[in-house]
């Protein structure tokens, strides 16, 4: 598999009256070609900016990607600027993102019809006879019975589900290269849920299109994704696929999650405390003051790098990799 | 770590802990919220100008008789319609009186007039408002419903009936000048309490148990003040304009009480000769209007309640 | 469980034949058109000292349910009894006092504290509406006491909830349920907005105080199948304002009856690679109908795997099938 996105030393910055939010601290991450990554966190953890740094939809101010380079596909795409033409014909052309609330990422002043052709006008200069058909089909495909007639209808016509169906439709329509689904299922019921994330994971598979899953739902990573990245305050903490880290969690921060999601019969470990405020933080280990096997010189010395644990498993706990607990 | 523990029956097991663990959490950084008012406040040059200006204007209407250099009311019928010079700053007005001297005494007519009204304006229409918002359904619709009849009355006309049974003078101004406001409020206050009523803390009282008046002066009210203190300010403008017109029609504030809109209208039949009599107490009325103007607008921004403890 | 319940009950609460419906009205005249029926004839009670856990999607009717037991909304229909009084006529003047003995947390712990109070005086609030201390120093004491219950530091009494994180927020609304001494606490989501990590803590927290103060209820309402089993000794399903299954904690889980129970069941992601890639998922179709129509018969046999001709027709009744196991199928 060839590699697609490589980003390197991403930091992005927000000044706030409180101080300087490091919201994302110098995190690199791949995804190869195909692939479905995981990105997993707590809110706030900077794994949705991180997102948009990427893709280059942080407001500035007070937002500013301060380091870094994101290659996609051989071009680095920090080197545009965010509203030059070359960064606007890769977003929905080659990387698509899906969000949360479908309610608040479509128009709801213009119908379904118009919101598809116009993106493959956009960025295929597709008829719109053509854009129309390829749009039903489209639709047809993510499941909305009765595609040619619902395309005329408006947003609020459709229900949650349906909503979020028509975006991975959307997402899907200039066949890109990467999706990147933004929590794009949490808003739903549990069954709808299903349902979606069904549909999502035959849609990639189908177009060979690569997935990133910003999720903080660790069930909806252990189903469908390949490779995981935990990020905790802004920070990647761990990296691997998804048996290397549930069998041998080497951050304690993944460990804690694993511990404190209910299942039959087991008690809850819930990791103590709540996560660090980003303004001004320290460079030393953001998870100290919450972690079990925390020692005097996680307080003292800047935490360690992603380290390589074995196969493609990384981690940044210092204490675990040396094997002092 | 006990994770092996199964409890498939319906007994919770007892956790062995004696005392609740307290948890040393940090707290977000702490904001200073009159800081961060003051500063969004004046972020705008404008609004720092208005704010000085009016500071200036009600420390001259405050001391107006230290300030004022001849006492307005004292006719000179030997030195009428005086051009300005050094002693009369701006002149004498057709009755001998120092112009500037009944400008700074009429500030205190217009502040004192203006703060009256909108207070009168803001207590009746808050409280009819809090009610038809706080008691919906067909209370609220009766009351809107004759509210916006009153609001389809043109206020002047509200005004003169008013002024009519109640004869010229400054109580009947405030309340001539407030019946055109009120509804405004009503309006505005019935619209921010069904918005506030729609969160879960005023459910929550409910479920506790508290009275219908505690829940609308102690919950709803308190987060309905922002949007109120915004538009008495800008109301205060509008009420200062309100006398003067009255005052200009001869129906507001009676000679020789010295407001600006009756020195507008004194002023105008010498407009070709003395064009002063009329223009410095328009302007007088143009600065206060406008330095409220300006403090009302800065007020919205910094009362916005989306900025509270957050970024710039 | 007995149908005709006296009002002489054991039980914290106890709801016979419960209606709530919603009008709907349309047009000029406001013409009613229809009716939401949120709950449909529901009949659920609750132990002293037992936590009965309702789940359901969104729309199914359970959060009106909970705000029907604190009697915040009027019932249409049927009879609630809490603590032995039939209050589901009562005004909000007569339930003054047994509203001492009830409390909820509410899902979003950001609408759920009034953002101009500091936080003591949001948990203190309840004390002083029941004038339940006698003086400032008590009452002082008391809520230094809820906060930490509560997990909170007593120093945040004069901190504002903003300057609090969602947990924390959350925590407060669990201080503030506390504080009349309450026998039934409705949980309405408390943990659905909360982060995984924050989630566990109060699961945690508010099972820890039931075993703590001995006679605490609570009605647990989420989405989350896997919380709810954490904490629930009881589990009722409901879907459309309909319970279609009920039963003990662990026999909901062990013997799922209900094709809906099963399908939300799967539907839940399980955080685990091994079992995930074994496991067997029922991924149900179509949307969840509005209440407002919903289906005729049992209003699930549209989105049901193992529907019969019977179903569309003739509404399925809770039956018991053993052990107080019941399930309202026509198909089991």
């Amino acid at each position: 598999m060839d590699r697609l996105l490589t980003v390197t030393g991403l930091s992005t910055e927000f000044r706030t009256e409180r101080g300087i939010v490091k919201a994302v601290n110098n995190i690199s991450y791949t995804v190869n070609e195909s692939e479905i990554v995981g990105l997993v966190g707590e809110s706030g953890c900077g794994k949705s900016v991180s997102q948009l740094s990427v893709m280059q939809l942080i407001p500035n101010p007070p937002g500013r990607i301060v380091a870094g380079s994101v290659d996609f596909d051989g071009t680095d795409l920090l080197q545009y600027k965010r509203e030059s033409n070359e960064m606007c014909a890769i977003r929905g052309r080659y990387i698509s993102m899906i969000f949360q609330e479908p309610m608040t990422s479509l128009n709801p002043a213009l119908t379904i019809c118009r919101q598809m052709t116009e993106v493959m006008i956009e960025h295929l200069g597709t008829e719109y006879k053509e854009a129309r058909e390829k749009s039903i089909d489209m639709l047809d495909q993510v499941g909305i019975p009765d595609a040619a007639k619902r395309i005329d209808d408006y947003p609020h016509q459709f229900s949650g589900g349906m909503r979020q169906r028509v975006m991975v439709a959307m997402a899907m329509l200039c066949n890109p290269k990467m999706i990147i689904a933004d929590e794009a299922t949490t808003a739903l019921d549990a069954t709808i849920q299903a349902q979606l994330l069904e549909l999502l994971y035959g849609m990639v598979d189908k177009y060979k299109t690569a997935l990133v899953m910003v999720t903080h739902n660790l069930g909806v990573v252990a189903r469908y994704v390949n490779r995981i990245n935990v990020m905790y305050a802004g920070s990647i903490v761990e990296s691997g696929t998804v048996n290397e880290i549930w069998a041998n969690p080497m951050h304690p921060y993944t460990e804690g999650l694993l511990s404190c999601v209910p299942r039959l019969g087991e008690k809850l470990v819930p990791i103590k405390g709540m996560p660090p405020s980003l303004v001004n933080r320290p460079d030393t280990c953001p998870f100290a003051a919450r972690c079990r096997y925390r020692q005097k010189q996680c307080f003292e010395q800047p935490v360690s790098e992603l380290t390589l644990v074995e196969g493609t498993h990384y981690s940044a706990c210092a204490v675990k990799l040396e094997g002092k607990v | 770590m006990d994770n092996s523990q199964v409890f498939y029956d319906s007994q919770i097991p007892v956790i062995p802990t004696d005392e609740f663990e307290v948890l040393e959490d940090e707290l977000l950084p702490p904001v200073n919220e009159i800081k961060r008012f003051f500063r969004v406040l004046f972020s705008r040059k404008i609004v720092l100008f208005a704010a000085i200006l009016l500071v200036a204007i009600i420390i001259i209407a405050v001391f107006a008789n230290a300030v004022a250099p001849f006492d307005p009311y004292t006719q000179n019928l030997k030195n009428v319609l005086q051009e300005p010079d050094g002693t009369h700053l701006l002149g004498t007005d057709a009755l001998g009186r120092d112009l500037l001297s009944r400008i700074i005494h009429g500030a205190r007519v217009a502040l004192l007039v203006g703060f009256f009204t909108v207070m009168v304006a803001a207590a009746v229409g808050t409280t009819i408002g809090l009610v038809a918002g706080f008691a919906g359904g067909a209370i609220q619709s009766v009351i809107m419903r004759i509210t916006d009849a009153i609001t389809s009355i043109p206020n002047l006309i509200i005004s003169l009936l008013i002024v009519g049974i109640l004869r010229a003078g400054v109580t009947s101004v405030v309340i001539a000048v407030a019946a055109g406001m009120f509804p405004g409020y009503i309006r505005m206050v019935n619209g921010q309490v069904m918005s506030v009523k729609q969160n879960d803390y005023v459910m929550a009282e409910r479920a506790m148990g508290a009275s219908w008046g505690r829940i609308a002066f102690k919950h709803i009210l308190p987060n309905c003040m922002s949007p109120i203190i915004v538009m008495m300010t800008m109301m205060l403008g509008g009420s200062i304009m309100a006398e003067a017109g009255l005052s200009y029609l001869g129906i507001g504030i009676t000679p020789p009480t010295a407001a600006w809109g009756a020195m507008c209208y004194d002023g105008y039949k010498y407009l070709m000769t003395r064009p002063l009599l009329s223009i410095a107490p328009g302007f007088a009325i143009m600065l206060l209007v406008f330095s409220f103007n300006m403090i009302g607008d800065g007020l919205r921004d910094a009362l916005d309640p989306r900025l509270r403890g957050t970024l710039n | 469980m007995s149908e005709t319940t006296t009002v002489k009950s054991e039980n914290i609460v106890d709801i016979q034949n419960l209606k709530m419906y919603f009008p709907v009205r349309r047009g000029l005249l406001r013409k009613k058109i229809g009716d939401v029926k949120a709950l449909d004839n529901v009949s659920i009670s609750i132990k002293p000292g037992e936590t009965l856990g309702l789940v359901g999607e969104s729309g199914c009717g359970k959060t009106t349910m909970g705000r029907c037991i604190l009697r915040l909304y009027k019932p249409t229909e049927g009879n609630i009894i809490f603590q032995g009084d039939d209050i589901s006529n009562y005004t909000d003047h007569d339930l003054r006092h047994t509203r001492r003995d009830m409390a909820i947390i509410f899902q979003d712990p950001y609408s759920s504290l009034n953002p101009r109070k500091n936080s003591g005086t949001i948990v203190g609030e309840p004390l002083l509406i029941h004038n339940l201390t006698k003086s400032r120093k008590e009452y002082e004491d008391r809520v230094a006491e809820l906060f930490i219950m509560s997990g909170l530091s007593p120093d945040m009494t004069d901190r504002y909830p903003h300057e609090f994180s969602g947990g924390q927020r959350q925590r407060l609304s669990v201080a503030r349920a506390l504080a009349g001494d309450p026998s039934l606490i409705v949980c309405d989501e408390p943990i659905s907005a909360l982060d995984v990590s924050m989630q566990a803590q109060i699961l945690n927290l508010l099972q820890e105080l039931q075993v703590k103060r001995g006679k605490l209820s609570y009605l647990f309402i989420s989405h989350d199948l896997m919380a709810v089993q954490y904490i629930s000794h009881r589990i009722a399903v409901m879907y459309l304002g309909k319970i279609v299954e009920m039963s003990a904690s662990a026999d909901l889980y062990a013997n799922t009856l209900h094709p809906y129970s099963q399908a939300l069941l799967s539907a839940q992601p399980v955080p685990d690679p091994v079992v995930e890639a074994t496991r067997k998922r029922i991924i149900l179709t179509g949307d969840v109908p509005t209440p407002l129509n919903p289906p005729s018969g049992c209003s699930f046999h549209p989105r049901c795997f193992m529907a019969k001709p019977e179903c569309s027709v003739e509404t399925p009744q809770l039956r018991d099938v053993g052990n107080g196991h019941l399930v309202a199928c026509h198909c089991v």
